[in-house]
């Protein structure tokens, strides 16, 4: 398989050319791919069946990666794959992957289409403005959550030292980034899960160099923690992503890779994201030599990833890799319902349904564009992993049934001025006690109620 | 073969709904060859169209690549029309000069892209500088293209503070009241524009051409 030093040889001598037409060139060879294998987007299937149009999307997907490659917007140069290191590595993925320690140990998979083994579950306040004061237990009550596989991020520090909001760069984003690593140590303990497998950083964290600020005082082993790499949209990288990463492989962590394809941006329409995304989860692996391989289906108009153009491209997506890879896979759920609301629930229930009969782990559910501090609910996540446990027994068609009365629900509400505002973490839970309020419980419970009423078989 | 009037007008829409800048280019020239008022081409011929354009994207019918294509293919009719304009006219067709970029630290482009595109496709001349743009260079090009506005974009919560040292640094060189300042992207919202006082906040690329408008007391 290429190494990743190979990779960034080739991110040094690679052929040079404009961001702007490398942006069109994607754009426009996903257009004539979506063409030439008649893929096309219907707006009343929010979960596909269609074997053969997954397949095409994979082998379009392929051709996509061949014919633009991925480019390092630092240097303006391609990184180009050919067909057959692209084959070669395929055969050397690693389709079940062991973490954590202990009672924590988790075995992750790569999934298939209606696959009745259980979903991996990432979840965490990730990408979240939090305070000091509620960071160790809010993630504590996301660690407490039994059903929660791997704490995905542990929100970013918004303000410390009287700096209200840090900069990027600054000195204070290395002193937040060490406080983070203590901070993430003290909830781990505390929540009774010492060695639970996390994702520690992601790019809504700290800028890329400061996290590794806290490298010296990571929770746990390098093999017990994923690091998180991500592409820029579309098929984009940069020098700082690729040190990052030769840092990481330096010490033996193992890497969470992904990028969000942004249907309405470059990639196009729907059944084009589709084929961009397919490359990206190839890239992804290519690049960073990934265990876990994730795609966001972000939405340009919506910013969230559960409206139904991002429902289907997921699932298409979700199928062509999984029928034709054994790559280890996530899909991210962003809702434009914010924590505390029924909308948020059924959003997620939604994507957490879609995504694992397409062949998907799961990582969420999270609030859209996270503008309010501490808003997060790890009651979400509970219901979320329950509806993924629970979509295991369920058919495309039936999943496809289930997914569509719950968009009737909320299609009307995506746009931010309209979907609901929710609450923060304090509003929700005692912060003492770690338990939901009597109102947050009995949401859920609501929740889990419409759902049943919707054919799921939820304890 | 002679042209009319309104066949001219008409090629100039059709190429630009077609995203198709050689058939805008020639039908621009034609329109010069046949002493048509290149002020009315512009008007009557790009512009409805490139709002037709924008109309489509906002409907979401179509995407950032036929935007941008429909864009370059208005952009390229205007490049050949302009110059026959007379003074007046040339101050009526551009709208404003806007400069924006990405700040400083953070390299996200696509929605500062989409912002610009538009931008462009209303008919304001944009000076894009890029991603990871430092306050001193937003006010440097701002200087040097005698720009109208000031547009910068942040996606990450550690990031958008930059918009408020762009603030600052404005006020703290005396720049601030030369430009009227807009502020956008993922983490943004209308209560931290008025936080860091910038003039204008828009939550997507259909609005920042309508906030832009208003900041220039355009319709």
């Amino acid at each position: 398989m290429i190494s990743f030093w190979e990779v960034a040889r080739r991110a040094e001598t690679g052929p040079m050319m404009k961001e702007s037409d490398f942006d069109m060139r994607i754009s426009m060879t996903a257009m004539e791919l979506a063409k030439e294998y008649e893929i096309k987007y219907d707006p009343s299937v929010y979960v596909s069946s269609d074997n053969t149009m997954a397949d095409d999307v994979w082998r379009a997907g392929i051709e996509l990666l061949l014919k633009c490659g991925v480019y390092n917007v630092s240097n303006k140069r391609v990184i180009t794959f050919e067909e057959h290191e692209v084959k070669e590595a395929l055969k050397h993925v690693v389709s079940e992957f062991e973490i954590g320690k202990g009672k924590d140990r988790i075995k992750i998979q790569a999934r298939g289409v209606e696959d009745s083994k259980k979903s991996t579950i990432f979840s965490g306040p990730f990408g979240v403005e939090t305070s000091l004061d509620v960071f160790v237990p809010l993630n504590q009550a996301f660690i407490q959550e039994p059903l929660v596989d791997v704490l995905f991020h542990g929100g970013h520090i918004q303000s410390i030292c009287g700096v209200n909001t840090i900069r990027a760069n600054s000195a204070f984003e290395v002193i937040a980034a060490r406080v983070y690593a203590e901070l993430m140590n003290q909830a781990l303990i505390l929540g009774g899960r010492p060695f639970m497998p996390i994702v520690w950083g992601v790019a809504a964290g700290v800028s890329s160099l400061n996290e590794l600020g806290a490298d010296s005082f990571m929770p746990k082993n390098p093999e017990d923690i994923f690091r998180a790499v991500m592409f820029l949209p579309e098929l984009k990288l940069d020098d700082v992503l690729l040190s990052k990463t030769a840092h990481f492989m330096n010490y033996g962590y193992p890497l969470y890779a992904g990028t969000t394809p942004v249907i309405g941006g470059y990639a196009g329409d729907a059944n084009t994201a589709a084929i961009v995304a397919v490359a990206e989860q190839i890239a992804t692996f290519l690049v960073f030599g990934a265990v876990v391989n994730h795609i966001g289906p972000q939405h340009m108009r919506y910013r969230s990833q559960t409206n139904p153009a991002s429902l289907w491209m997921n699932s298409v997506m979700g199928q062509a890799v999984a029928r034709n890879s054994k790559l280890i896979t996530t899909t991210s759920v962003t809702t434009a319902g914010r924590p505390g609301s029924m909308q948020m629930h059924l959003e997620a229930a939604a994507m957490a349904i879609c995504s694992v009969v397409s062949g998907r782990n799961l990582l969420g559910p999270r609030p859209a564009q996270p503008l309010y501090p501490n808003h997060h609910n790890p009651l979400h996540a509970r219901l979320f992993a329950e509806v993924a446990h629970a979509a295991i027994k369920l058919k495309r068609e039936d999943a496809n049934e289930i997914v569509a009365q719950l968009v009737a629900t909320y299609k009307d509400t995506l746009d931010f001025d309209k979907s609901p505002k929710g609450k923060t973490f304090e509003q929700s839970y005692d912060v003492r006690t770690l338990k939901p309020t009597e109102e947050n419980l009995s949401l859920y419970k609501e929740a889990k109620s419409k759902l049943i009423d919707l054919g799921l078989e939820l304890a | 073969m002679h042209m009319s009037k309104e066949e001219i007008l008409k090629e100039l829409r059709e190429g630009v709904l077609n995203y198709d800048e050689e058939r805008v280019k020639k039908a621009a020239m034609r329109a010069l060859e046949e002493g048509i008022d290149p002020f009315l081409a512009i008007k009557e011929g790009l512009t409805p169209a490139i709002n037709e354009i924008g109309k489509k994207f906002e409907r979401m019918e179509i995407f950032l690549p036929q935007l941008t294509i429909a864009a370059k293919a208005m952009e390229a009719g205007v490049a050949i029309l302009e110059p026959a304009l007379d003074k007046s006219q040339g101050e009526k067709v551009k709208l404003g000069k806007v400069v924006i970029g990405t700040v400083q630290g953070d390299i996200h482009s696509i929605g500062k892209n989409i912002v610009a595109t538009m931008l462009r496709a209303a008919g304001f001349e944009v000076i894009d500088l890029g991603v990871d743009v430092a306050v001193d260079k937003f006010l440097e090009a701002a200087e040097r293209a005698k720009a109208d506005i000031i547009a910068a974009s942040a996606l990450m919560s550690f990031t958008k503070v930059m918009q408020r040292d762009l603030v600052e640094y404005l006020k703290s060189v005396g720049a601030r009241d030369k430009y009227k300042l807009m502020v956008g992207g993922g983490p943004v919202n209308e209560e931290w524009a008025r936080e860091i006082g910038a003039d204008g906040y828009a939550e997507d690329a259909i609005k920042a051409v309508k906030v832009a408008k208003e900041l220039l007391g355009l319709k």
